[in-house]
């Protein structure tokens, strides 16, 4: 299946300026398994920005998928869908 | 307060050039107790001396420049100053918030406020050389761009540090929406300052400033100093902030479905990633610029070095910037967006009056409203990028339709006729900025009630958009807890408005960043309470000092009800009020017209202010704000 995945802000700094792009996953791939294959792609680096150092969802981090924030660690274990989007960015702002 | 003005200088500079006397008077300690500084005296000083109902390009108009007790300390983001006068733009209270260097130098110079009255018989600049202060002829510099100024005036006055505030061909020619420009690109931008310094015939401002500038407590005032800049290095869009400055919101703003597109008709922009801050910063950032002692300068310079502007040179731009000569004008080709900024900051131009008006002369183009007849023959499509830069030049040259649309949307919409006025999107005569308010209810109650018209910086709050960012920090300041997509409700918003409002005014008083003070979170009113009281060694509660915000913002309200601007002049335009977002992740999102004027009647009460948004007498008592 094909998924939209777009990066935002800081996160572009991990994918050398990709801001989106469209990956073939396997069926049932879930969110915690598309943060797996980024993190091998991306490095590190990608991944550091998604956890505390304690292993938990970094709060200032914002995973959507589709309209949907994943706010808990479990909630990445969502399967995702053929066409689905998920984003990745620091909190959304607006103004200035 | 002590009797000695630590932090101040302690004196307004005179001007008037009609007569050209120059005179000293000093800042009183009665007005620093209860209006701060700059924005804050800035205000009082025009209330007080302005003559209500005159023309604001008239020599009886006052244009005041102010910088505040913390400007040019070590504080961090200390940079600011504000010009204030009656707006060409609105009729109402124009102000303009500026960052650089240029504010420091004034302080330095030995001055807290220049008030300029009059107007001089021929081009002048001002030179203020510490406590020497002459007019200068400034026929040659007459015509001249903002940089160009800038650089003849250093080499004329044989000092590169000296620092330059100026007027472009659009200040000369007096556009309604003028800037003020200083250091090649930090504007004094909204509600044409720029104008009101063109009808004076005053061509520029330079100052080189060499005194001392003391603080009462100097060790205390250095801990608080490092208190304050460890909270902003350690902010949590610090990195956000340092690397992208606001353009990374263009995307953000696509995402969440509150990207002005077309003039409004749509909020989300195909061309938004094309647009975006990750693609300034990879293909056209040359390295970062900061303002006057700011560890974050999100500023940035920028070359295009291909294609069609290629050798196109500047700095920023901003998001603003991005979503006026941008999306609002259905315009995706960035390159083109740098080439418009870098020509309206040389022209001396508001960015975003100006891309708002071409965007909204492109739909009436759209309508047949205006032809190529109107345009001499120019083709106004969507994203003609060739266009809107001619007619940038057209609008600072008063050349055919740029001379009509010189005049901003609104008074251009009646001498153009033929229902043009309903797609004015403004407030107060004023262009909104880049945020489809019909998505961000307080953010809407914001532009409304700003007194200078359709206005994202008075208010500013960023919390409305990620509040869970700072969820503790808004139940702890404000009391509010806030939910699910809290930037639909309705409810809570006066009391967040208000508030941001308030600690705004300090903030522009105090001579800070409001992007680093409250907006972005990393100084609180702690900071600004120590930060204050150990520089000037007046002692301040957190309570005292919001007082002094909502008295300043009163004051601003008043001065536009002496002028004549009721409820009415708060309610955003059609468009806006009712038609729902078309498309998008926020389409169907509505700004009802019966629940905003709910959040108005709660938001005048709030402010003690009458149903006609009239500062009632008791409030004025309560808030010792003495009026005629």
């Amino acid at each position: 299946m094909t998924v939209t995945v777009k990066y935002f802000a800081t996160f572009c700094l991990e994918t050398n300026f990709t801001q989106q792009e469209e990956l073939t996953l396997e069926e049932n791939t879930t969110v915690i398994e598309l943060i797996q294959l980024l993190t091998d792609k991306y490095g590190t680096g990608f991944e550091k920005r998604l956890f505390t150092a304690e292993k938990e969802l970094n709060p200032l981090c914002w995973i959507i998928v589709n309209q949907q924030r994943l706010k808990k660690k479990n909630e990445l274990n969502l399967k995702l869908n053929p066409e689905d989007t998920i984003s990745f960015s620091p909190p959304m702002i607006m103004g200035g | 307060m002590n009797k000695k003005s630590h932090a101040w200088q302690g004196k307004i500079l005179w001007v008037n050039l009609t007569t050209e006397e120059i005179s000293t008077t000093p800042l009183d300690k009665e007005l620093r107790e209860k209006f701060l500084g700059q924005a804050g005296i800035n205000a009082k000083l025009l209330y007080d001396h302005l003559e209500p109902g005159i023309d604001p390009l008239s020599p009886e108009n006052h244009l005041i420049f102010g910088v505040g007790p913390l400007t040019g300390t070590l504080a961090p983001c200390s940079g600011r100053f504000t010009v204030t006068a009656k707006s060409p733009l609105t009729n109402a209270f124009g102000d303009s918030n500026c960052g650089g260097h240029w504010g420091p130098e004034l302080k330095y110079a030995g001055y807290d406020h220049i008030v300029i009255t009059g107007k001089s018989k021929q081009p002048v600049f001002i030179w203020i050389n510490d406590d020497k202060i002459e007019l200068r002829d400034a026929s040659k510099l007459w015509g001249k761009t903002t940089n160009e100024t800038e650089d003849q005036l250093k080499e004329e006055l044989a000092d590169e540090k000296v620092q330059v505030a100026s007027i472009g061909p659009a200040g000369e020619n007096l556009v309604n929406f003028a800037a003020i420009i200083c250091n090649y690109s930090r504007a004094a931008g909204r509600t044409g300052m720029g104008a009101v310094m063109g009808s004076k015939n005053l061509k520029a401002i330079a100052v080189r400033g060499t005194n001392r500038l003391t603080v009462a407590q100097p060790q205390e005032f250095s801990a608080t100093v490092s208190e304050s800049e460890e909270s902003i290095l350690a902010d949590p869009l610090y990195e956000f902030s340092s690397t992208f400055g606001t353009p990374a919101i263009m995307r953000m703003a696509q995402n969440l479905g509150f990207l002005p597109t077309k003039n409004f008709q749509e909020s989300t922009f195909a061309g938004a990633d094309k647009l975006s801050g990750e693609r300034l910063l990879e293909n056209y950032v040359t390295r970062q610029k900061g303002c006057f002692n700011c560890p974050v300068s999100c500023n940035r310079y920028y070359e295009v070095t291909e294609g069609e502007y290629e050798g196109t040179t500047g700095e920023g731009p901003e998001y603003e910037n991005l979503g006026a000569f941008g999306s609002k004008c259905g315009n995706d080709n960035l390159p083109s967006v740098l080439k418009s900024n870098d020509l309206a900051n040389k022209l001396g131009l508001d960015t975003i009056s100006t891309g708002t008006v071409i965007g909204w002369a492109m739909e009436l183009f759209q309508r047949d409203i205006l032809t190529t007849v109107d345009t001499d023959g120019l083709n106004l499509e969507w994203g003609n990028h060739q266009a809107i830069i001619k007619l940038i030049e057209k609008i600072a040259y008063r050349e055919g339709l740029g001379d009509i649309l010189a005049y901003g949307a609104l008074q251009a919409s009646k001498k153009i006729g033929n229902s043009a006025e309903d797609y004015v999107i403004h407030i107060k005569g004023m262009e909104y900025p880049s945020v489809d308010v019909r998505g961000t209810k307080g953010m809407a109650l914001g532009f409304a009630v700003s007194p200078r018209g359709a206005d994202h910086l008075k208010a500013l709050p960023l919390y409305e958009v990620a509040p869970e960012v700072y969820q503790k920090d808004i139940k702890k300041e404000l009391g509010i807890e806030i939910g699910e997509e809290y930037w639909k409700k309705y409810e809570t918003k006066p009391e967040l408005i208000a508030w941001h409002e308030d600690w705004h005014c300090i903030v522009d008083s105090l001579g800070l960043c409001k992007l680093e003070g409250i907006a972005l979170k990393p100084l609180r009113p702690c900071h600004f309470t120590d930060l204050l009281s150990t520089a000037t060694g007046w002692e301040i509660t957190e309570e005292e000092l919001r007082t002094i915000g909502k008295r300043i913002w009163n004051l601003e309200r008043l001065f536009n009800a002496r002028e004549g601007f009721t409820r009415q002049d708060d309610l955003p335009p059609k468009r806006i009020l009712n038609e729902p977002i078309s498309t998008g992740p926020s389409k169907g999102e509505t700004l009802d017209q019966d629940k905003f004027e709910s959040m108005l009647d709660q938001y005048y009460k709030l402010r003690g202010w009458t149903a006609q948004g009239i500062p009632s007498k008791e409030k004025l008592e309560k808030l010792e704000l003495e009026v005629e």
